[in-house]
């Protein structure tokens, strides 16, 4: 018989703002979910005696634990899945080591949803070198003016949809086919402002599949690299 | 709170996609001990792409319909 690994250890959901109530919901593996307070702020864990899953079914689990915490009210920072702490104590290390830009993020956030934006145009193709642009020159001009084209669409959706939202992160593919994959931080007053947006966006983008999704505990807006 | 009555096959599809993809990649990371494997990780992606295989059809479909 083959011996798992037996070392216990915590997976972390959430850091929230405060100590909110924490929904009775089950997480990763069936565990409970538990309220781990430290200087303020609220840990949202489960305790597992083997390492926990990494497949799709853990990966939603884990989301919807998350979902439940955001709707019962908190502010909170989702954690990225597949991270593991032997104990205590070494999450209260990690916390501390990076508290201050946590509490910077926690404030960005406060009163917000995410919102995803992904617009695509699956029948579009980038110019190639063929009998009409004989030489190198001639492509890489077509080349750098489908580039420009496909910013202009993109800027052209973003930018209005950027006005309403507090943050946002974009990320444009320009390899021929459009793919646009955008995430907003909006504030929930204006969430269906910006859904109105979106649906706008959409109808005079008859071209592009559109579609617009959440919304999202704040996971685009919980990296805390840029909040050192 | 990511789910949402009256989707279609194609919104449902896109909303695993960027499920996976914001748990994976985005959200805070502490410095703990890393538990997914090269391998888990990989196998997470094997499915994403057959997801995003059956995304591109979908969209296909859409604009044909649409047209």
């Amino acid at each position: 018989m083959t011996t798992p690994d037996v070392d216990p250890t915590i997976h972390l959901y959430a850091i929230c703002d405060g100590a909110p109530e924490i929904p009775a919901v089950e997480g990763v593996d069936d565990a409970a979910l538990e309220a781990h307070v430290l200087d303020g702020l609220t840990l949202v864990i489960s305790r597992h005696d083997r390492a926990i899953a990494a497949d799709e079914a853990a990966l939603v689990r884990h989301a919807a634990a998350v979902d439940a915490v955001a709707a019962a009210g908190a502010t909170l920072l989702p954690a990225r899945y597949g991270r593991a702490f032997p104990d205590e104590a070494a999450l209260d290390a990690s916390l501390r080591e990076r508290a201050a830009a946590i509490r910077a993020a926690l404030e960005h956030v406060a009163g917000c949803v995410e919102l995803g934006v992904r617009a695509a145009d699956p029948k579009r193709q980038a110019p190639r070198p063929d009998a009409q642009r004989p030489n190198a020159t001639a492509y890489m001009r077509a080349r750098l003016a489908d580039v420009q084209q496909l910013e202009r669409v993109a800027a052209g959706i973003h930018e209005p949809l950027a006005a309403i939202a507090r943050d946002s992160v974009r990320r444009l593919m320009t390899s021929g086919r459009l793919e646009l994959t955008a995430a907003y931080l909006v504030s929930t007053g204006s969430v269906d402002r910006f859904r109105a947006a979106f649906d706008a966006l959409a109808a005079t983008h008859s071209e592009l599949a559109m579609v617009c999704s959440g919304p999202w505990p704040p996971y685009s807006f919980a990296t805390l690299e840029d909040r050192k | 709170m990511s789910s949402s009555s009256r989707r279609s096959p194609l919104q449902q599809q896109i909303t695993l996609l960027e499920l996976v993809d914001r748990v994976l990649n985005k959200g805070v990371s502490l410095s703990g001990d890393i538990t997914l494997s090269v391998a888990d990780v990989d196998l997470v992606y094997v499915g994403l792409r057959v997801l995003l295989a059956s995304v591109g059809t979908l969209e296909e479909l859409q604009l044909r319909d649409d047209t």
